[in-house]
């Protein structure tokens, strides 16, 4: 996969929906949360569940050199497009 | 929720811990562009072919080179006499950090505590929008100070096992303060999760140290393979690294442990130069899609990773050498040719990398171990793959 693919499609490869749990607590390497690994499918589902569940909850902040472009909508207004999230 | 667009779509920071099976957890999510639109979002220009590539999600900074523990294998080389990094350049480096849209930012050193606007940097790491944690190896640390750490997400205490344990490790045996030091932070009510670095004398007993954070109060261990930088950039590096046999049974030894203390109040998290040794067990050689769904990185540096060094320059994560980009100028990490350089490994990897299922996770392992094993920034020549290929 070269870096102009990488780009588009995520640092990890093709998977476009991913959920990496925990604070990145560590001054010297990436640390990744490995209990995800070995919990089996059914629970591994209900992770990406409680997150999407949770996504709905939050209000949104837009961050980085690209933010200038996209207002974030309001509360009221994305009921509907927030059921489609993950 | 803090959202980033990248040109696959949106990494989105939750800013509350959320009820999972696992229990209370942060989470950082990747969306795709259709995830991103249904929240009522666009990309705009970064979703665009030509949109420059955006920061690391997570930046490692040095906020002083002084530490007296004088551990052996420092990866930074840091020294009683060592300095503290200006405020105000720190101040500057979290400005650009703020301006890349960076969310996790990890206070590394020498020995952070030492400072005594610790928690006033936290403070302003926080109101730029990150969140901030910081690593202690917990020796000296008071209540005084602890009350300094209660504005950082999480504390993690240096503790690579139980007397001799930590000795065969750093050369002297700290890890009754280290203890204190857990015990202090969990009474305060302040998250607090441990790093183990694993080394060959201590792999064996693994488990018995972990219980032992698990019981002391840690909820989370992390888990770091022991590398050569800094000090430990000797021949000593040969006598500590783990052996062919212990890198192959990694894999399910991490499994066992797993099965045995994760649960809702403790977790484990390996390093990103672990990930490499799971190419010796089938299933997780074989789960390269399951790794990318949960986020397990293998060598990031330069990529979703990057560090500021004690001397205010960049470097593509805390045991490489720096690059000319100065911490001020994080936000243009994109033009860096070396960052770049780094990165682009996984493009063209050599076998065995290029031909291995875990390649697009595992990046081809660190390239810090082969830079100084092999004097090359090829394949890690620790993998057991890599081991396999060339026997």
């Amino acid at each position: 996969m070269s870096e102009r693919d990488e780009e588009k499609t995520g640092p990890l490869g093709a998977e476009p929906v991913i959920v990496r749990l925990g604070h990145g607590a560590n001054c010297s390497s990436i640390g990744s949360v490995v209990d995800t690994l070995f919990v089996g499918a059914v629970l591994g589902s209900a992770i990406f569940a409680a997150v999407a569940a949770a996504m709905k909850n939050e209000t949104v902040t837009i961050v980085g050199k690209n933010k200038a472009k996209s207002d974030p909508p309001k509360p009221a207004d994305d009921a509907k497009t927030k059921e489609d999230a993950p | 929720m803090i959202v980033r667009f990248e040109k696959w779509g949106a990494w989105a920071k939750l800013e509350k811990e959320i009820d999972t099976p696992l229990g209370k957890r942060a989470a950082i999510v990747g969306l795709d562009r259709a995830s991103v639109r249904a929240l009522g979002l666009d990309g705009g220009d970064a979703w665009n072919e030509d949109a420059p590539r955006t920061a690391p999600i997570e930046a490692h900074v040095a906020v002083t080179s002084q530490c007296g523990a004088g551990c052996e294998g420092c990866y930074l080389d840091a020294r009683p006499d060592g300095a503290h990094v200006p405020r105000e350049e720190l101040e500057r480096t979290f400005d650009a950090l703020e301006r890349a849209g960076v969310f996790t930012i990890a206070f590394g050193g020498g020995e952070p505590t030492l400072r005594d606007d610790l928690g006033d940097l936290a403070i302003e790491a926080k109101k730029r929008g990150m969140t901030p944690v910081v690593t202690t190896s917990g020796i000296g640390l008071t209540e005084k100070k602890v009350e300094r750490l209660s504005d950082l997400a999480q504390v993690n205490v240096s503790y690579d096992g139980i007397g001799a344990d930590y000795e065969a490790v750093r050369g002297f045996d700290a890890s009754a303060a280290a203890e204190r030091a857990i015990g202090m932070l969990r009474s305060a009510g302040i998250r607090v999760g441990v790093n183990v670095v694993v080394s060959r004398q201590t792999f064996d007993r693994l488990g018995a140290t972990l219980a032992r954070a698990k019981a002391l109060g840690a909820c989370e261990a992390q888990l770091l393979r022991y590398k050569p930088a800094g000090r430990a950039a000797s021949l000593d590096y040969l006598s500590k690294r783990l052996s062919a046999d212990q890198a192959s049974a990694f894999g399910p030894r991490l499994r066992a442990l797993a099965a045995d203390l994760c649960d809702a109040d403790f977790s484990m998290r390996i390093d990103c130069a672990l990930v490499p040794f799971f190419s010796a067990d089938p299933d997780l050689a074989a789960s390269a899609e399951l790794l990318r769904k949960f986020g397990v990185f293998g060598c990031e540096a330069g990529g979703t990773l990057a560090a500021v060094r004690s001397d205010g320059r960049v470097a593509p994560c805390s045991f490489a050498g720096p690059t000319n980009l100065r911490g001020d100028r994080f936000d243009d990490h994109a033009g860096d040719e070396t960052l770049a350089a780094w990165r682009a490994y996984v493009d063209t990897p050599a076998e065995p990398c290029a031909s291995c299922a875990l390649r697009s996770v595992c990046k081809g392992g660190c390239k810090v171990v082969s830079r100084f094993v092999d004097r090359t920034h090829g394949p890690d020549p620790e993998c057991p793959r890599v081991r396999a290929h060339r026997s």
